[in-house]
């Protein structure tokens, strides 16, 4: 007993004296060189399970990464399901001190997020260093920092794994099987302490360019950002709105062996274009259902395998917009060229424009590219998205319902969230007792009658 | 006793998978009936009455065991399962659910003196949920069924006594005691039977007390004067004594046309309507004046005739047409659809207040579901593609044939073909139809084609889905 305490307390002050000296040599130091940069991000964000909407509270860990600025993993800033976007971000220090913060953005391929705080950095709280570049071999111990439940005082933790496999196709990643759901956006460091990124998941919600390679995912697996991705991204941070990334405009599928040998190609590796989108550069390009494509700037196509479309995807994705791109092209058997303009890819839900009525409580979205996909949505159809309803609000006691597609209120036409916000800013001022929602829902349309209750809300 | 009911929106349909209970002993069928031993078995009037109509309908009602064929597995399927019906005409006419026997093979029927026949399928009316059989009597050495006789739903009351009869989890010859909970009950037409088809635009329902369970379905819903005033066809999951039955009135016009020309034959126009409520002073209607239309069918009559969402229908060929609230719905559908299919109808409406009158041509309304087919070599079904699919799905065209199943573990499943995918060709030929598809595939298997080159559309994307199958056998040895 005595001795044990005596133990402890050599070690708190060597911790304290000494912090320097131990970096060089322990999980330990590591723990405390890194939980200075650990953060407990909360926010708000909406669920849509069976069609029933509603407000969630999550808890995610965040790393601090420059004077303001701090990262967390793309799941969390993001959700899947229709046009929710977290809110009223909070970011809480390792101290206990607490800051209002914003989302900044998401980087989609690399699946990391961005939230900015409000106010000064709370003394102690020191970003992660992100210089240098460490490489882990496999079966090399790691570590990665977590959180404790809440109201657990320091809030931090740290979790053990290994790194259990380097991969190369479709893109370099290295896989832990350092527990997830402990650590997801947390620092991961080697034995001794030197820092080699933040951990990550693979698999549905993972990075996309790693889609694909999660398989049955009973079991989250764990990967490891690299200091260079993040050292990146935190020097140019994705913006919401701003569109980065380049894309062609079609739906595709591996030439696999059996295929190219189906259609007599030889060992020809690449992609079938399995549809074309209206208004995309692909379609100004004149490519076709049915093409397969094989070059990309006269370079083969290293893809065989549907797991492989992302290496595609991603040689698309990280052109710059503007730039120029010539395929070559498989059509009825016929090699021929095309040239294809990029221009950046369409906006996501993440980016969309929205807007909150209070009176009528509910909420509406901009429609984006996807929305058409997933509505079976023709090119030019004009609307804005139900995201929100409150059931017992004017709006949700009318019939709205999340999901409809608002195509009129009365007799104006609705294009965009500004449009919903006018039409309702004047039934406010007209204290109007009716008001006619033009919707469609399942593909088909309906009209709603909303009656607010005026003075009695 | 496994029941393979299907649940939407909390209601299920009543047929339970055959089982054991068939065919255990039933209680000993009441003796033939007259006025003396009823009045000595006491109760009074009301028991008298019940014994009375028991017995109008008894010697009708049978115990319905249909051999299903079911393709959603990718293969042919045999599947029993049990309901009810009565015989409703000379000759051995019994009415059931579509759902119960609309697509069996073969049907054995119990009567009620426990003789089992055969009995055949003379057709079904999916829309309806409506199918009759005929009772196949030429061994039959008992004493003729007697048909029961059709009540006028259209007078019941709230409140009226009724009785289900029927095989409420394949207990033949049961009888349950209710009353009308609601004459006029309007369930969404959002429903689909177990085949897929969606099911009940044109009718609503009377909702009893009367219990109802699964095997119900298909079985008689008796007033006390013994006449059928309706067909029990569905209930509530999870409820107490919520049960629905088709009404008489649409009963009889679906088996009298079952009967003369083995199908119902409708007519479609593409228009969708709402209730009117609360939209009149917007739309300038008077109360209960006129039928909203909320929604045009792409390619339909109704867009052909210019139709569009919120036009005002208040006349069709000079008669006023009307739905103020969701139960007069299934009115309005079913006057377009009882129009003869070609007609051209005079219709007034009201357009911004303006008064506008077009003429719209009736098409034939079709088939809700295709004819399926077992492609046993590739390892799938496919299922003919019909109008009514297609503007169910959302399909851009007629073109091609409708996955309805993949077997697990075959060519199509290694391959990737999925349930909901249309095959649009086969090698690069081009799949008009489930005729030609079946051609490619007859002559691709004679040939003994190892690799087979399916394009097939899903969603608003496409796939090609290469079949890689083993080389027939006494070759490549």
């Amino acid at each position: 007993m005595r001795a044990t305490r005596a133990a402890i307390t050599i070690a708190l002050t060597i911790g304290t004296v000494s912090s320097a000296r131990l970096a060089i040599a322990s999980p330990h130091s590591g723990f405390e060189q890194y939980r200075r940069s650990v953060v407990a991000v909360t926010y708000s964000v909406e669920t849509n399970v069976m069609r029933e909407v509603r407000e969630v509270a999550g808890r995610d860990v965040g790393v601090l990464v420059g004077k303001g600025l701090v990262l967390l993993n793309g799941t969390v800033a993001t959700s899947s399901s229709t046009g929710a976007q977290p809110h009223d971000f909070r970011v809480r220090f390792a101290n206990g001190e607490e800051r209002d913060a914003t989302l900044v953005g998401r980087d989609e391929f690399a699946n990391l997020a961005f939230v900015e705080l409000t106010g000064d950095l709370p003394a102690g709280a020191v970003p992660l260093p992100l210089g240098g570049k460490k490489t882990a071999a496999v079966g090399e111990r790691v570590y990665a920092l977590g959180l404790l439940p809440e109201n657990l005082e320091p809030m931090v933790r740290l979790t053990e794994g290994r790194i259990v496999a380097t991969v190369e196709r479709p893109k370099a990643l290295v896989i832990t099987d350092l527990a997830v759901e402990d650590a997801l956006g947390g620092p991961v460091f080697t034995e001794n302490g030197t820092l080699l990124g933040v951990l990550s998941e693979l698999g549905e919600a993972g990075p996309s360019f790693a889609q694909g390679l999660g398989g049955d995912n009973d079991r989250t697996t764990g990967l490891i950002v690299d200091l260079p991705t993040i050292a990146r991204l935190v020097d140019a941070p994705p913006r919401k709105g701003e569109l980065r990334r380049s894309w062609l405009g079609i739906t595709l599928q591996a030439l696999d062996k059996d295929k190219a040998e189906y259609w007599k190609l030889g060992d020809a590796t690449g992609i079938i274009v399995n549809s074309v989108m209206a208004g995309s550069p692909a379609a100004a390009a004149g490519l076709q259902e049915g093409d397969i494509v094989v070059t990309m700037d006269g370079a083969k196509i290293p893809v065989n395998q549907d797991e492989h479309v992302p290496i595609f995807v991603e040689q698309i994705g990280s052109r710059p917009v503007g730039s120029k791109m010539r395929l070559g092209v498989v059509r009825q058997g016929r090699r021929i060229e095309a040239t294809v303009d990029l221009v950046a890819a369409p906006k996501s839900r993440l980016d969309a424009e929205i807007y909150h009525s209070e009176e009528f409580e509910f909420t509406v979205r901009e429609l984006v590219f996807q929305d058409y996909r997933n509505f079976d949505l023709k090119p030019g159809f004009k609307g804005v998205l139900v995201n929100k309803i409150e059931e017992g609000g004017w709006a949700g006691v009318g019939g709205l319902e999340t999901g409809d597609i608002i195509q009129k209120v009365d007799d104006r036409e609705i294009v965009a969230p500004g449009d919903v916000k006018t039409v309702l800013a004047d039934a406010v001022t007209k204290q109007k007792r009716k008001l006619v929602f033009f919707v469609q829902r399942g593909g088909r349309t309906q009209f709603i009658t909303v009656q607010p209750n005026w003075g009695q809300s | 006793m496994k029941l393979r009911d299907v649940a939407l929106a909390g209601l299920v349909l009543l047929r339970p998978l055959a089982a054991d209970a068939a065919r255990r002993p039933a209680a000993k069928p009441p003796s033939a009936s007259h006025e003396a031993a009823l009045l000595a078995a006491g109760g009074g009037e009301l028991q008298r009455q019940i014994y009375l109509a028991r017995d109008r309908v008894l010697p009708a009602l049978v115990n319905v065991q249909p051999v299903l064929s079911d393709f959603s597995s990718g293969q042919k399927e045999k599947q029993r399962v049990t309901g009810s019906g009565v015989v409703i005409r000379d000759n051995g006419y019994v009415v059931t659910n579509y759902h119960v026997a609309g697509q069996s093979e073969a049907v054995i029927c119990t009567l009620w003196n426990k003789e089992r026949v055969k009995a055949r399928l003379v057709g079904g009316d999916a829309l309806t949920d409506l199918a009759v059989l005929q009772l196949d009597l030429s061994d039959y050495k008992g004493a003729p069924p007697r048909p029961a006789v059709f009540g006028d739903s259209r007078t019941l009351q709230t409140g009226q006594m009724v009785m289900a009869m029927g095989s409420p989890f394949a207990l033949s010859r049961s009888l349950s005691f209710g009353v009308v909970s609601t004459t006029d009950r309007y369930l969404s037409s959002d429903f689909r039977l177990p085949s897929g088809e969606r099911t009940g635009f044109f009718n609503t329902w009377i909702q009893t007390d009367a219990a109802i369970n699964p095997g119900n379905s298909g079985g008689p819903l008796v007033d006390l004067s013994g006449e059928v005033v309706g067909i029990n066809s569905r209930a509530f999951a999870l409820a107490n004594s919520l049960g629905f039955s088709i009404p008489s009135s649409v009963v009889k016009e679906v088996v009298d046309q079952i009967i003369r020309n083995g199908r119902v034959e409708r007519s479609w126009i593409g228009a969708e309507v709402q209730p009117l409520q609360e939209l009149e002073d917007v739309f300038g209607a008077d109360v209960g004046e006129g039928v909203l239309v909320s929604d045009v069918e792409p390619d339909s009559p109704a867009v052909a005739a210019g139709l569009r969402a919120g036009d005002l229908l208040t006349r069709i060929d000079g008669e006023p047409v009307s739905a103020r609230f969701y139960e007069e719905i299934p009115r309005f559908y079913k006057k377009i659809a009882d129009l003869p299919a070609g007609r051209t109808i005079e219709v007034e409406m009201r357009r911004d207040g303006a008064p506008v009158r077009v003429q719209i041509t009736t098409q034939e309304y079709g088939r809700p579901s295709g004819i399926d087919f077992e492609v046993k070599d590739w390892g799938f079904a496919v299922r003919s593609i019909t109008k009514q699919m297609a503007l169910d799905q959302r399909l851009e065209t007629l073109d091609g044939v409708l996955v309805a199943g993949v077997k697990a573990g075959g060519p199509a499943d290694l391959a990737g073909l999925s349930t909901n995918d249309v095959v649009r060709s086969v090698d690069e030929a081009g799949v008009p139809g489930l005729e030609g598809f079946r051609d490619v595939y007859k002559q691709r298997v004679d040939g003994h084609a190892t690799r087979i080159m399916l394009q097939v559309r899903r969603r608003d994307s496409g796939r090609f889905v290469l079949l890689k199958l083993a080389p027939a056998k006494g070759e490549g040895s």
